[in-house]
């Protein structure tokens, strides 16, 4: 199971490059080109990871750590 | 070429776009129209599921198979036993058409609260499920028997129930959210109708079914819950007392017998009831108003009933009946310690801090303390299509 | 990107949808524990308070005409503590789409397809987001507008068919302890209606045409979405009871399931379609802040190339999001109320009154040229 989705993921981003970057190119995207690749790297690396059973860390975590000041006060606030 | 390339792609796409996983295939699914939960004696839970035999209904001419298969199992708990039931059944088993549940007295004096929790969970629960307890009987019992004028005999329970509450005010309707807000609530107990076997138990349903006799089953009066535990039984009589005070049948009949008028019957076209909470010096008193239209149906004794006078002397009577009648339920309840009323409730909506001090306990003392007065109108609006006793010259 | 206009009818109906949003499936049943058979007065009190965030949102459109949310930002608070912002800003768009998401696949695997792994439904859901962000915004505001209709008889008939199930005794005492539960009821639901709202500020000042009447567009649209919002919450406790609407994760499905006349039953399917729809937009509008943030801090010309990759990373972090239901139950709760308040009350505020200020500053530090333009 997990190497048909490693499969479809590495497949997904090979077709998607072969349609895309050359048209990116082609208009001279360069920004748009680094932005894509970043974005589907990270997609493709979690992807990875994640149907090898590897925990990756949750952003709500983070996101609940940044806050907790306010989410103390949510809590007192509402019981 | 790149299109039909890409043409191919989407194409390919749909094999994952068409869900593989959940298919249900129609000739692989047991539908189960009632079920049954008892108890064991070794503390085990016997789930019986009646299930529509899709042969036996749909088929142009009769056929020699009864229209519902029956499957007994036990386990720990519900869902592992309904699972388990795959181990008989050639299909699995829906539970999205299931029409009436039936506990069996001693399921359903341990409480039925885990029953309830699994039908509140379960995804295919759709609402309109009918409860009801087995009296003096297991429910392996009650759902092992075919029923006359109905293919469905969970059909047949259904709308015996509502039909019953409606014109004989025996039986009580309660459905999954209504069940729900009953063992959710201090103020108000359950109350589910009860089946009971008819006094001699087919041995051969199919055969049986052949003669005109009576269905085997029969709704009989209504059981307590307290909490969500089993406490008691209404009979006849103190079920139509329930049922009036709520307001729930829209016509009902009873008779009454008194010696300078005989036996006059009537027939009740139109009952509202109101309960009101008043409060005097701390202690709340219920006073439950019963308005009813009655209209004679039956007289063996020659009377006048083209005056007012015996109208309204017929009237006393009624109305001394009836609030003999509802009394009767308000005793059983308040002997069995178990508000079905929804009296609490009402103390809670009309006066909130009066309701706090008495919500602890409110079954066992609260209740059981309650003055109740029940205040019935009886008008009577008419005599029928006959005004006079048929033989009135002959006396 | 910039070319694009919507009239104000359309941003009425995008509007409408936004503001509905989640809340169809969801929000009966924490509002019904924090604040009992109440929960229609928390519903009433925020919509009326939310007004004031409405108006501060076209406040910020007014002040900064054709300029969207990330260029204002940029504008107010300059280059690094601008950029900093709008970092945030951008999170907090992306990861409410993956939240948007992560909900779909939850109650289609919970209420209907059981054994499907969540990943599908979320494929599906993000196919179609990701047809609606390369089309554009025109496209998708006008099937919004279509939609938007049938939403509204989807929930009409809801409530309609619900009538004869109404206990009028469900809803009493009212007001039994106080405003104070009220207070926190409506918080709750401020912060999934109305502070999620400013991601309007993508759209409204610098892609519709009328200014001034944008205003009523928006107003009409979060009434409406208010109003339904309102009957979902009075007729879930009509019903179904306090106790009942608390105890379920979906309780406005349930509600569905109590429709039955004769043949008319089991028709809950139909709340599940209208619920997609107003979530599908609601997701449409997170992610087209989102991916139109992320083109203006970066100064893309086409924004149009990162849809893919960006759907793709919100897939696969779609079933991580929410890894249980305990946690869902603590982060809906306690952590989203504080996070929709910073985009959605915070910020806006801040940039109103940094603005304000550097006004002031100006007019102070340059006396002769206000003395010269007076």
């Amino acid at each position: 199971m997990s190497t048909i989705a490693i499969a479809l993921i590495v497949a997904f981003v090979v077709i998607l490059s072969i349609i895309e970057v050359p048209k990116m190119l082609k208009r001279c995207l360069y920004k748009e080109l680094v932005l894509y690749s970043v974005f589907l790297l990270i997609g493709a690396v979690t992807g990875i990871l994640v149907t090898l059973d590897v925990k990756i860390p949750n952003p709500s975590d983070s996101l609940a750590l940044l806050l907790s000041p306010l989410v103390t006060v949510v809590k007192f606030i509402l019981g | 070429m790149k299109k039909r390339l890409l043409a191919c792609f989407f194409i390919l796409n749909l094999l994952f776009l068409t869900g593989c996983w959940d298919r249900n295939e129609l000739n692989q699914l047991a539908f189960s129209t009632a079920l049954g939960f008892d108890r064991n004696s070794e503390g085990d839970i016997v789930i019986t599921a009646q299930i529509l035999n899709p042969r036996a209904i749909a088929a142009q001419k009769n056929t020699n198979e009864s229209s519902v298969v029956v499957v007994a199992k036990q386990g720990h708990s519900i869902l592992e036993t309904i699972s388990s039931m795959s181990t008989e059944l050639s299909r699995e088993v829906v539970g999205t058409h299931m029409q009436t549940i039936v506990f069996g007295e001693n399921f359903a004096k341990e409480g039925i609260a885990e029953a309830t929790d699994f039908l509140l969970r379960y995804y295919q629960t759709s609402s309109e499920l009918y409860f009801t307890v087995a009296k003096e009987t297991t429910a392996n019992e009650i759902l092992n028997n075919l029923t006359k004028l109905e293919n469905d005999p969970s059909a047949k329970i259904n709308s015996s129930i509502v039909i019953s509450q409606d014109i004989w005010a025996e039986t009580n309707e309660i459905k999954l959210t209504e069940l729900a807000n009953c063992l959710a609530s201090d103020g108000l107990s359950a109350v589910m109708t009860g089946i009971e076997m008819q006094a001699e138990k087919p041995d051969d349903s199919l055969e049986k079914l052949k003669l005109t006799q009576n269905d085997p089953l029969k709704l009989s009066g209504n059981a307590i819950l307290k909490e969500d535990k089993l406490v008691g039984w209404l009979n006849e009589e103190e079920s139509q007392g329930y049922n009036y005070i709520f307001g729930n049948a829209s016509t009902s009949a009873f008779d009454l017998q008194e010696d300078g008028v005989g036996k006059v019957s009537f027939n009740m076209k139109h009952i509202t009831s109101k309960q009101e909470i008043s409060c005097e010096g701390g202690t709340p008193k219920v006073t439950v108003l019963l308005e009813m239209q009655a209209t004679i149906q039956n007289m063996d004794h020659s009377l006048d009933i083209s005056k007012q006078e015996t109208l309204n002397q017929l009237q006393v009577l009624a109305e001394k009946k009836l609030k003999g009648i509802c009394m009767t339920a308000v005793t059983k309840a308040k002997a069995v310690k178990s508000d079905i009323f929804g009296f609490g409730a009402a103390i809670h909506r009309t006066d909130p801090q009066q309701w706090n001090t008495m919500k602890k306990d409110w079954n066992d003392t609260g209740f059981v303390n309650l003055p109740v007065e029940i205040e019935a109108d009886v008008t009577i609006i008419g005599t029928d299509s006959i005004s006079q006793i048929i033989n009135a010259k002959k006396e | 990107m910039n070319k694009e206009k919507i009239s104000n009818h359309q941003l009425y109906s995008l509007t409408a949808c936004a503001t509905c949003g989640s809340s169809l499936l969801v929000v009966a049943s924490p509002v019904t524990e924090l604040c009992g058979r109440d929960g229609w007065i928390a519903s009433i009190v925020s919509s009326l308070f939310g007004v004031v965030f409405i108006l501060l949102y076209y406040a910020l459109g007014q002040l900064f005409p054709n300029k969207n949310l990330i260029q204002i930002i940029r504008t107010v608070f300059g280059k690094w503590l601008g950029g900093i912002i709008s970092i945030y800003f951008i999170i907090f768009c992306i990861h409410s789409g993956i939240q948007i998401t992560a909900y779909i696949g939850q109650f289609i695997t919970t209420e209907y397809l059981i054994t499907s792994p969540v990943y599908s439904i979320n494929l599906l859901i993000l196919i179609i987001m990701a047809g609606a962000l390369l089309y554009g915004l025109e496209t998708t505001v006008r099937s919004s507008e279509i939609l938007l209709k049938v939403v509204i008889f989807i929930m009409a008939f809801l409530f309609l068919a619900n009538i004869s199930n109404i206990k009028v005794h469900y809803i009493q005492p009212v007001l039994e302890n106080g405003f104070y539960p009220i207070f926190k009821g409506s918080l709750y639901i401020t912060s999934y209606r109305i502070w999620p709202l400013i991601f309007l500020n993508m759209i409204y000042p610098i892609h519709t045409d009328n200014s001034s009447s944008a205003l009523k567009a928006m107003l009409k649209g979060y009434f409406l979405g208010s109003l339904i919002m309102f009957l979902v919450m009075l007729m879930s406790i009509l019903v179904l009871g306090t106790h009942v609407t608390s105890v379920f994760v979906y309780p406005t499905y349930f509600l569905a399931k109590q429709i039955s006349f004769g043949f008319l039953s089991r028709v809950e399917g139909l709340i599940v379609g209208a619920w997609l729809i107003t979530l599908f937009f609601k997701g449409f509008c997170y992610f087209y802040a989102g991916i139109q943030s992320i083109s203006t801090f970066m100064r893309l010309k086409d924004c149009r190339k990162i849809v893919y990759p960006i759907l793709f990373v919100v897939l696969i972090y779609s079933n991580i999001v929410y890894p249980s239901s305990a946690y869902l139950a603590f982060w809906d709760k306690y952590v989203w109320i504080s996070y929709s308040f910073t985009a959605g009350f915070l910020l806006p505020a801040f940039i109103v009154i940094v603005y304000f200020i550097q006004k002031a500053l100006q007019k102070t530090s340059r006396p002769e040229l206000a003395q010269d333009s007076a």
